[in-house]
């Protein structure tokens, strides 16, 4: 049943050296258009569906992604802020960015567990816990990629 | 300054099969055991404090990874009860597994949320982003190693 839950492998951030820091807004753009196309398509491989249930999930699911998308926009705007002013950071800048990531990793968790129920109006108790499962999974590879590429703050 | 950030090398879980799942009780207790003192001694190698500020910051640490443990006590339990009902789980199981994951991602992200202030009163701002980079950093390669180990739900 299980096709391919290795990490997407288009992700990459080919940073651009700046005066201040560095530069990567088309590399998140790039990372986010192949990320959000390779995530359904491995979740559509791995979560069994009945012609009916997929009829009904589908649609929930673009939701959901969008929701969690409007998040990610958020969470890649801090990253390209604190990427551009990454040589330059002061103290104030540094923990406005990280309250502003905090805030996000907050909505996130808060986003996901809304939509536990709507995603169980519309597939099995066990259905929706697959979907969950491998969705954090991506999420968590997703999560892990972009901590590894961005830049420890400089001292 | 960063001396190794990959990921702990320890971590598994050797679980052994019975009827009605796998026992992975004792891999669970060894794998926090592992990862909470590692985690300590990254970031203790990579965030270079003053013997001032270390003096401040690491009862603080001490009391953030406590109150960060409580929580991840209630995914090990989480992981405990999944795993040792996998294959004989219902649908009504299985919604409520994913209502107490819900509520664990957001207990946790809350518990972060609540040190960033904690932690900027004993160190400069730069500091404080550079140590929850290091802590995130870690906790996303916690999350990758346990959402990949943990068996997916049978269908």
């Amino acid at each position: 049943m299980v096709v391919a839950l290795a990490a997407p492998s288009s992700i990459s951030f080919a940073q651009t050296q700046t005066a201040t820091g560095v530069e990567v807004e088309k590399d998140l753009a790039l990372v986010r258009r192949n990320l959000r196309a390779e995530k359904k398509k491995i979740l559509a491989a791995n979560v069994p569906l009945t012609e009916t249930e997929a009829t009904k999930f589908w649609p929930v699911y673009d939701q959901y992604a969008a929701d969690m998308s409007k998040h990610y926009d958020e969470f890649y705007a801090v990253i390209k802020d604190y990427a551009a002013n990454q040589k330059t950071l002061t103290d104030a800048q540094a923990i406005s960015m990280v309250k502003r990531w905090s805030d996000i990793q907050v909505e996130l968790a808060q986003t996901r567990q809304k939509w536990v129920p709507a995603i169980e109006k519309v597939i099995p108790g066990k259905k929706a816990a697959l979907f969950f499962q491998i969705d954090r999974r991506l999420y968590a590879l997703m999560d892990l990629q972009v901590a590894s590429e961005v830049p420890l703050v400089i001292q | 300054m960063v001396v190794a950030l990959a990921a702990p090398t320890s971590i598994s879980f050797a679980q052994k099969e019975t009827a009605t799942g796998v026992d992975v009780d004792k891999d669970i207790a060894l794998l926090r055991r592992n990862l909470r003192s590692e985690k300590k001694k990254l970031i203790a190698a990579n965030l270079p404090l003053t013997e001032t500020e270390a003096t401040k910051f690491w009862p603080i640490y001490d009391q953030y990874a406590a109150e960060m443990g409580k929580n991840n006590d209630a995914l090990d339990s989480l992981i405990r009860d999944y795993a040792a009902n996998q294959k004989t789980l219902t649908d009504a199981q299985a919604d409520d597994m994913l209502k107490r994951w819900g509520d664990w991602q957001v207990s946790l992200a809350q518990t972060r949320q609540k040190y960033i202030p904690i932690v900027r009163k004993v160190l400069p701002g730069k500091k404080a982003a550079l140590f929850f980079q290091i802590d995130r950093r870690l906790y996303t390669l916690m999350d990758v190693q346990i959402a990949s180990e943990i068996p997916l739900v049978i269908q």
